[in-house]
Parts: C-alpha cells; structure tokens; sequence
C-alpha cells in the first residue's frame, strides 16, 4: 500500500520493478567481475602473461665419467644426427612424386582422365622415382659406413615404431570418436579406425637413422643432400668414449712358459670399461618419467630436468644408475612477445662422476686376458675335464684397494665397445656360455671355495670356536669310518690317498692347514662355527649387503638355502671350505682379503670417489689369528708346499706369483657349479653346453717390505684348477700394480 | 459551428481541440529522455570500436580491420535508427502483421533443406543467415523486434492476461518464433524471448502471482528439459558448472573459451591494462571470439573493473532511459513497445557479460552496441529509433493511460 501511495500509477510502478530487477542484476554481474579482477587479478595475470612469453630449452650436456686419473671415460660431444623425412623411409615418397610428375605431365588433360588412366600415367612415372630413392639409400649406406642390411635394419626399426605409436593414437581416436558419436546419438556407435586414421605427426616429420656423426660424416651427408631427397643434418650430441678402444703394451716375458714370448706386445683392448660406465638410450620409456618423478619429488611440468622426446637416458651399469647425477638440467630462454624482453635461465650440467678405477689398470688387466695370449683358454696343462682344450673361458677380476677399500678394477674378460653394443648385439646378449652382457667381477655371484678358508679362521677364532693353538688332525675324512664323505680334496686315488697329517707329520696348525688348504681342517671350524655364526661372517663381508656407491647394481651374493629352508650341520660344514649355500663375487673376494689385511676392519668397497669417507666397521676378529692366516696365505704362495706355490707344466714346475719386489700371500680355490644348458626342443634333454668347477685365486700385494696394499682376486668360470688357471692370471693383474707403481708408496 | 451543450463534448468537438492543439504545438518532441538511450548507445559503440581495435592484435598498424568496418557500420546503423523513428510508431504497428508474416516467412526460409545456399549458406551446422550479397542477415534479429510489436499490438487493448487463462495466447506469440530459432539452432537468441515476455506482461499489468507461478513452473520444468538439450549444449552445462567450482578439467577442451575470458577478464584489475599490454594480453591468449561474442572480456583487460561498470551502467541507463520513454508515454502500444526493447535489449546484453564472466554457459550472442557485427549494431540501433519513435511522439492530449490496474498482484 505504502508503495502505491509513492508512485500512484501502477504502470509506473511496475516500471520500477523491472528497474529494480535490472538494477540487481547488473550488480550481480559488477560483483562478480570484482571478484575476477581483484581477488583472483594476480593468478589471472599470471596466467594472460604466462602465454605472452615465447620460450625454448638450452640443451644441458650430460656429466661426464672419468676414472681416478681425471682421464674422460664418457662425455658429451656435439656432434651431428642425419634424418630422413618418413615418406622417404617408407617409399611413399616415389609414389607422391610419380603422382605429380604425372600431373605435371598431363597438363590441363589430368581432370578429363579416368582414373585408371592417372594410374597408367603414375605407374609410368614410378621406376624414376624408385631409382632416386635406391640411389639415396646406396649413397647413404656408402657415407654412413653401414651396410644395406643394416641400414634397412633401421628403416624397419623406425616403420615398426611409428606403425605402433600411429596405432595406439589412433586406437585412442577411435575410442573417443566412438564415445563422442555414442553420447550425440544416445546409442552405441562403432567408430572404425577409417574415420580416425589421419596421418600422426611422427608420419611427416623426419627420423634419425643415423646418430653422432662426426663433422666428417656430416659434410658428406650435406653434400648427398643437395641431390638426393628427405635428408636433414640436424645438429646432435653423441656420448663419447674416449678410451673405448686403446691399445695396451704387456709384457708377456712374465707368462706361463709356454704362453710366453719375449718381450712386449701391444694390444688392442675394447670396451675395458663399457660393463661399468654402460650405456645410454636416445628412447624415453614412461618408467624413466616415473622413476625421475619419484626421485626429484617434482611434477614433469615443474622439473627442469623432465624428459623430453628423445632425450639421453642412462640404460645400463652407472649411466643408468647414476642418472639422476649425471642427467642435468635445461635452461631456458623467455623472450616476451610483446617488449622483446629476453629472460634467460642457464642450463645446470650433469655433475661428473668420477671412479675410483684406474683404465690404465683396467686395460692391462684386460689385456692380460686377451685370449689370442692364451690365458683364458683351456691349455692341456689346466687338467680341466670338462671343457676342451683351446675353448675360451671368461674370467673375472676384481683389484681392491687395501687402505681405502675402493675398487681399482673390476675387469671381465668378456667386453663389448659402445659401437658392438649395435653391432653385435646377438654375441652380447645371445651368447649362453661366455655371454659377455655379465660382468664377472661383480655381476655374477660364485660358490667361494677354498678362498674362505683363511676367512674361517679369522671367525672361528674371534667367536671362540676355535682355539689358534690347536691343531686338528688331517685323516684324509671328516666323519670316523666314512671316508667317502667329507673328504680332504688331498684324499683321492691320484694322490695316493694323502692325507695332510701325513704330509706334515701329525695334526696341523692354521698356517699348514690354510697353506696346504687342508679341507678337515676347515670342516672342523664350519662345523664348531655353525651356519649361524658362518652367516654372521659373510654377511659381515657383505655378502648379502650392499656395496657402495657405484656398485648399486653388483650382484649382492646369496647365504642360505635356495628353497628357503634353515641351514643345517651339514651346511656349515661345507661352508667351512666355502661351499654350500653361499656365493659370492670376486669383488666380495677382493674386499675380505682387504678386510684380512686390514687387521678385521671392513671398508665397503666402492667405485665412485664422491669425496665422502668410505663406510667401515671392525669385525671382531681375533687379531692373532688374522697374523696366522696372514702366514699361512703367504706361505701359501711362497713355500712350494702351499697350494698357490706353482704348477705343473709339461717342461716342469713354475711358479705361480714371480713379480720381483713384491710380497704376495693369497689363496687358491675351486669352487663346484652348475652346468650350462643349451636350448633344446620340447621334450628333449637339453644339451649341456659347459660343466665343470670354477677356479679362484685371492692374493695379497705390496711392497716387498711394507704392508700389504692391494688385494686381488680372480675367478675363471669352470676353469677348474684355481692355482693353474686363476693364478697365472691373478699374478699378471699383480705386475701390472707393479708397472703402474701402485707399490712404489704412492698410490696414483 | 454548432458546437452542442454546453459542458458535454461531442467527439467532433475533441477532435477539433486536437486539430487546434496541433496547430499550436509541433506533434515531435525534440526534449525527451531516448536522447539517454541515443547518448549510451553511442557510448557503448565507442567503447566497442576501441575494443575491437585491441583484437587486431600487436602487429596491426592504425585502425584494425573489424574496428574501421565497426565504425563503417555506425552510420548504417544511425540511418536504420532514423528510420524506425521516422514513421509514427502507431503506423508501424499497423504494419506489424505484416513484419509478423514476412519474419516468419523468412524464420521458415533458412529452415527448408533445399533453399540454394547462395541464399541461405549453413555455418557450423547452423542455418541462420540470408545472404544479401553485401552482406549476411539473420532474420532472428528482426524477429527480437517484431516479437515485441507484435507482443504490444496484441496486450494493447486487452485485460485477459490478468487471468491466468488469458497467459496462454501471448505465450503461444512467444513459441512461434521462439521454435523456429532453436530449430536453426539459436538457443541464446531463443533465450531471449522468455524474459521479453515477462517483463512486457509485468508492465502490461499481469498479475505478479501468475508470473510467478510461470516462473516456478519453468523452474521446475528446466530440469525436465535437459534430456532435450543437444549434447554440446550439455557439455556446455558441464563446463560452466566446471568453471564457477574451479575445475579446470576442461579448461584446455570445451571451456576453453570460457577460461580464456576468465583469464583476461581478471587479468585486467581494477583499472585494466595499459593499451599496448592490454593488445599483447589480448593476441597471445588467442580468446575466440574476442572482438565479437567476448568482447566484454576486452574490455575488462583494457579498462579493468571501472570499464566493466561502466559498461554495466551505460546498458543501465539505456533501459533506465526506455523506461522514462515508457512512463512519459501514455499510448499502450508505444509503452510496451518500448518495454520489452528495453527487456530484449538488457537481457541480452546481460546474458552476454554472464556467459563472459562465466556465470552463465557460452551460446553464440553479441553484446548489443559493442560486439563487431552489422547486422546487430544496425538491429540495436533500431532498436533505438523505435524508442524515439515513441519518445518523440506527443501523447493525445486527452489519452487514456493505459495498465492502470487497481492491484499489483
């Protein structure tokens, strides 16, 4: 009533009412626009700026690894990548081509032509192009330094993975096609892959077929592409490496006499050190974006470092370990669209790792074991009985550093360069016996034979299960009564039914019992031990554990039953001569002898040199009888009656260890295995393709009247004898210690 | 002259007063309130020109394309505004009939399949256009402003609306062209129809508990309606309701546009960007539509909130200005007339801002004045020549005034 007393006409009124109404919503939409521009202004803006700054990556370089000398065993290096547009790769290219010319040759004829009559004209036109295309691929084979068949090799490679990316993309088209039209319809459509099967950008766009060309290469390729079709010189970076293949000088007037010669002999040595560095991939899989993301804890559009469409990625040994380190970051370079401004973040490169391994080292070891020099092939002389005369053998050998526990070498004798990685991939990841893809160093875990044995003492006698000044008597078995179990290795036919005692004249001490190996002996402390206590050792040596870094994908080794089962008795008697349930790697070897030297102190052995302090504990052994094995390792080596003294060679004995000015005490092994099989048919026995036992050898070094430095320890798989096979070369690894002066009191 | 008894007068004798008033007094008022509509249509172009220039983008020199076509279109749209005002509007709706059939005719024209596309030519699945040659119109534009003659001709004279039975023949007037446009389709332009149609039977006098009934019975039927909408407009449901939460789900996909105008909407501030900014902000954030359907979204980046109010003040006072048209009139024809242009044109231009500030989902409508377009700155423009049409005319002396009802509700 009130309001009609205001405004007396109700036309007038009602004006008002739908004033009122704009009035409010005007307001409404004032309101909201306040809130936009002022509540939310600073995040909008950021947002409207975000897009008016035009930005690109600066590519970082991946670290480099280098070896304990400074020297580049893996680098970044600019180089070139040549690509081919994919029409060319496929062929398509010809058949787009003859369709023009056709069309060009045809004139204003091309529309009044049946379509049978184009294809008559195409087909005419087709062999040109084809040639053209044939010349390219001959002239690209030719610069590229490839042969046909590798490089339609690639062709296929690169068709594959286009074809399977283009299928997946267009499945998920199809999918969302079909959802799209089901939802419009309100029925189920099926979408086919015809309505989606637009070409994918991978489909136009060129592809690498060739990586890391050299300036050389690259020219040539620039000149091939001013007259033959599709080719790009795109601007690339290759991983080097440097030291891929060296050659090494050996001195093989200190081999076995019959391998001997005078003199020394260079060698050519490939990929000494591609089974540590490993290698890299020019493929991103979606487990390295995880993997990353789980490590930085960023978001991919929030790392710097994120993956991108073929980049780098470490994919084996330390590049793939260590990628994190070594990957960097991307800078990036802003530029404002609209004042030009440039804004520019400088990429971080890849920290560099460097190893504590020595190349030098490396290589001469390696060489050492080059089978033209006959070390790691089966000679008359090895006794072996289960592989033939003149077969290769790989070998691993493992060289630690007694004072800081680093690894100086880590050598198999089975290498591959970057380039076979490509080339031969079928030797590196096909071959079943040698299978050069295991690193005999640390990659593979073996049974650790008679090597223990000094190890045991140490144990037994810190845990008290043993007393030093006790001596145990050799009767040629374990068990009274049972002499077809347990025995000493000395206790057999072709040794006349020996037994230590004998040898010695009555019950032996450790340094007799570890010199002559005496496996009673050793039973006597496994068993007094028991599995327990002799688990608690190895895992104290790290069996089991972890190495450091570096190391993080070395094989641990194993302690305990296979099915699970709980050690018995009998297994820590075979332990005691270091068979049974347990296994470990040279490395592991290397670092125990190194803890022995070290008076009972472990260092966790390592390969990159971070500059932190290496990790140490003490293992409680007694110090006494640390001196006893020590002696008994050394008298082992230099008294003719140890097992690491000498072998036998047709023209007669030699010693095994004959570097002058050089102490040694080591140990001899042979540790049982399994055989190899071979592939068979279903249904049929599968052959055996290598049996036998694997040979040891543990040594101590340093200077002739100093402490001992380095250990050294090599095992040659089913090379049986560790003395005849294993020591030999374990001697060749402790002269080339001598040449590179590691016992001239600095260690380089 | 016999002039009768007197005290009573005879019909002659008013129309001899008539004839004598006009003698004295000219029939066209020169001082009314349509110049405010005039001043803030003038203004709202203004700001559109400067607006669509800023879409030209950072490499243009000078005078943009669109805005310098804009500025072309301003005096067509003037003439078209002489025009509507020239006729005296009682003459227009006695024409309105005939509008009526050849709006129809021509609603139904873009409709038929077989009409040769050089006369109708379908855009993104939609028929909307004839095509002049010159240029395109869409016959939807004339349809807002012969809804409304048509509307005001028929609650002229009548009082059944005020029954809730008498609702159904002017809604019946609203289906019609209403059908046709969604038919194209044109659902915004559609839209606009349903707000006219109240706003006009407000004014006329209809009972507000009917309209409000209506409304609630709308309200409750919307939900209804939903299965009806087409599956983009669903999603565009969706990706409104999306964006008012905050989900940027769509933000890349189907609420694109709508993110972008967000997003330069806030970039503005309170009071906006530079020019040479604001143009950068503008072309790299690649808004679609910007200078047409989203130019609101321009003008906030440049002039920031007080653009934004002024803008919403200036489209206030043009209704604000139709309304005292309306009030100074007395004829009812001219009244309603003038109403629902007030309604149609507020409502439009309002949906258009909501849809931009994301209130409301993205259908395809220009902002009235401001948006790049001929044949809606030529309809606007009109639009105000009818309300001088009415402004202008001098109400009968002894007129009646019209919807002067005894109850509001």
């Amino acid at each position: 009533m009130k309001t009609q007393r205001l405004i007396p006409s109700m036309f007038h009124r009602r004006l008002t009412l739908l004033l009122i109404f704009f009035l409010i919503g005007g307001a409404g939409l004032a309101a909201r626009v306040g809130r936009l521009t002022i509540i939310d202004h600073e995040a909008l803006l950021r947002e409207a700026e975000r897009r008016l700054e035009s930005s690109r990556w600066i590519e970082t370089t991946r670290g480099r690894i280098l070896d304990r000398r400074g020297r580049v065993l893996a680098t970044d290096r600019p180089a070139f990548d040549i690509a081919v547009d994919y029409r060319v790769i496929t062929g398509e290219w010809a058949v787009i081509e003859a369709a023009r010319s056709a069309r060009r040759s045809a004139g204003d004829r091309w529309a009044e032509l049946s379509p049978a009559q184009r294809d008559a004209l195409i087909d005419a036109a087709l062999p040109e192009f084809t040639a053209e295309l044939e010349g390219l691929w001959a002239d690209f084979a030719a610069t590229a330094g490839l042969t046909r068949v590798e490089l339609e090799e690639r062709r296929s490679a690169i068709i594959a993975d286009v074809q399977r990316t283009a299928n997946s993309i267009w499945e998920r088209r199809r999918l969302a096609r079909q959802e799209e039209l089901s939802r419009q319809r309100e029925t189920l459509v099926e979408a086919t892959l015809a309505d989606v099967a637009r070409p994918i950008r991978e489909q136009r766009t060129p592809h690498v077929l060739l990586r890391g060309v050299d300036d050389r290469i690259a020219f040539a390729f620039r000149k091939l592409a001013e007259r033959r079709p599709g080719l790009h010189i795109n601007d690339g970076v290759a991983r080097a490496h440097p030291f891929d293949v060296v050659e090494a000088v050996i001195d093989l007037s200190t081999f076995p006499a019959n391998l001997r010669q005078p003199g020394e002999r260079s060698v050519t040595v490939r990929g000494a050190v591609a089974g540590i560095v490993g290698w890299t991939r020019d493929k991103v899989f979606e487990e390295d974006i995880k993997l990353r993301q789980e490590a930085t804890g960023l978001a991919p559009a929030e790392d710097p470092g994120r993956y991108l469409p073929g980049d780098t990625v470490g994919s084996f040994g330390l590049e793939k370990q260590h990628e994190l380190t070594l990957r960097g970051e991307r800078g990036r370079e802003g530029r404002r669209l609209d004042t030009g401004a440039i804004h520019r973040v400088e990429p971080k490169p890849g920290a560099d790792l460097r190893l504590t391994i020595d190349l030098d080292l490396q290589t001469q070891i390696l060489a050492a074991l080059t089978p033209e020099l006959g070390l790691t092939v089966v000679q008359d002389w090895h006794g072996n009985f289960t592989v033939p005369v003149g077969e290769t053998l790989a070998a691993g050998v493992a060289v630690v550093d007694v004072r800081t526990g680093e690894a100086l070498a880590l050598v198999t004798s089975q290498t591959f360069t970057q380039e076979e990685l490509t080339t031969d991939a079928g030797r590196i990841f096909g071959d079943p016996v040698l299978a050069p893809a295991f690193h005999r160093a640390f990659d593979r875990p073996y049974e650790p034979g008679s090597i223990v044995k000094p190890l045991v003492l140490a144990a037994a006698v810190g845990a008290g299960a043993h007393s030093l000044g006790a001596r145990i008597d050799c009767p040629g078995h374990l068990l009274p009564g049972r002499n077809d179990i347990y025995r000493c290795w000395i206790y057999r036919d072709r040794f006349g039914f020996l037994t230590h005692s004998q040898q010695v004249g009555g019950p032996l001490d450790a340094v007799e019992a570890i010199a002559r190996s005496c496996n009673i002996y050793f039973y006597t402390l496994g068993r007094a031990l028991g599995a327990d206590r002799l688990a608690a050792m190895y895992r104290d040596l790290g069996v089991g554990g972890k190495f450091g870094a570096g190391l993080e994908a070395a094989a641990p080794g194993f302690i305990g039953r296979l099915d699970g089962t709980p050690m018995e008795p009998t297994d820590a008697i075979f332990m005691g001569i270091g068979q049974g349930p347990v296994s470990w790697t040279p490395l592991h070897a290397a670092s125990a002898y190194a803890d022995l030297a070290r008076g009972g102190r472990h260092i966790v052995p390592r390969i990159i040199d971070d500059g932190s302090p290496p990790i140490q504990r003490d293992l409680g052994w007694n110090k006494a009888a640390i001196n006893e094995a020590l002696a008994g390792l050394k008298k082992g080596v230099n008294d003719t009656v140890g097992t690491g003294h000498h072998y036998t060679l047709p023209t007669g004995q030699q010693r095994i260890f004959d570097v002058p000015g050089v102490r040694i005490a080591g140990k001899t092994g042979t540790a049982q295995s399994g055989p190899i099989f071979g592939d068979a048919p279903e249904g049929s026995a599968r052959p055996v393709l290598r049996s036998g036992d694997h040979g040891w050898t543990v040594v101590l070094a340093g200077p002739e009247n100093g402490p001992y430095t380095h250990a050294v320890a090599v095992v040659v798989e089913y090379g049986g004898s560790g003395g005849r096979v294993a020591g030999p070369i374990a001697n060749q690894a402790v002269h080339a210690l001598k040449r590179l002066g590691y016992f001239d009191g600095v260690s380089p | 002259m016999n002039h009768g008894a007197p005290g009573v007068i005879r019909w002659n004798d008013a129309r001899l007063h008539e004839t004598t008033r006009a003698s004295r007094t000219p029939n066209v008022l020169w001082r009314h309130p349509a110049w405010i509509c005039l001043g803030a249509s003038l203004g709202l172009t203004t700001l559109g020109v400067v607006s669509i220039n800023l879409t030209a983008g950072t490499n243009a020199v000078g005078v943009g394309s669109y805005a310098l076509k804009q500025l072309i279109f301003l005096p067509v749209g003037l003439l078209a505004a002489s025009i509507a005002a020239a006729p005296h509007y009682k003459w227009v709706g006695r024409m309105t009939p005939a509008l009526v059939a050849a709006t129809i005719a021509m609603l139904l024209l873009v409709l038929v399949p077989l009409v040769p596309e050089w006369i109708v030519k379908p855009r993104n699945g939609a028929r909307r256009w004839i095509s002049l040659g010159v240029a395109d119109f869409q016959p939807s534009e004339i349809a807002k402003i012969v809804y409304v003659l048509i509307l005001a001709r028929y609650l002229r004279f009548r009082k059944n609306y005020r029954r809730l039975r008498g609702l159904a023949p002017p809604l019946a007037l609203t289906f019609v062209p209403m059908a046709l446009i969604v038919i194209e389709p044109d659902l915004g332009t559609a839209l606009l129809f349903i707000p006219t149609f109240f706003a006009v039977l407000v004014a006329a006098g209809a009972k507000l508990r009917h309209m409000a009934l209506l409304v609630l019975a709308a309200a409750m039927l919307a939900p209804a309606m939903y299965p009806v909408l087409r599956p983009h407009q669903r999603d565009r449901v969706h990706a409104m309701w999306n964006q008012i939460r905050g989900d940027r789900r769509n933000a890349d996909s189907i609420n694109y546009q709508g993110f972008q105008a967000i997003t330069l909407i806030g970039a503005g501030g309170v009071v906006g960007q530079g020019a040479d900014k604001s143009r950068a902000i503008i072309d790299f954030n690649n808004l679609p539509e910007d200078h047409n359907d989203m130019i609101f979204a321009v003008i906030v980046n440049r002039f920031g909130l007080v653009g934004a109010i002024a803008t919403i003040s200036l489209y206030l006072a043009w209704i604000a200005g139709a309304m005292l048209v309306a009030g100074g009139c007395k004829d009812p024809f001219g009244r309603l007339v003038v109403v629902g242009l007030a309604a149609i044109l507020g409502t439009q231009a309002f949906i258009n801002i909501a849809m931009t500030v994301g209130l409301a989902p993205i259908t395809g409508m220009t902002l009235p004045f401001v948006s790049y377009g001929g044949s809606s700155l030529v309809v606007a423009y009109a639009m105000v020549g009818l309300v001088w049409n009415v402004a202008m005319r001098r109400p009968a002396y002894l007129a009646r005034k019209s919807f002067e009802f005894g109850d509001d509700d």
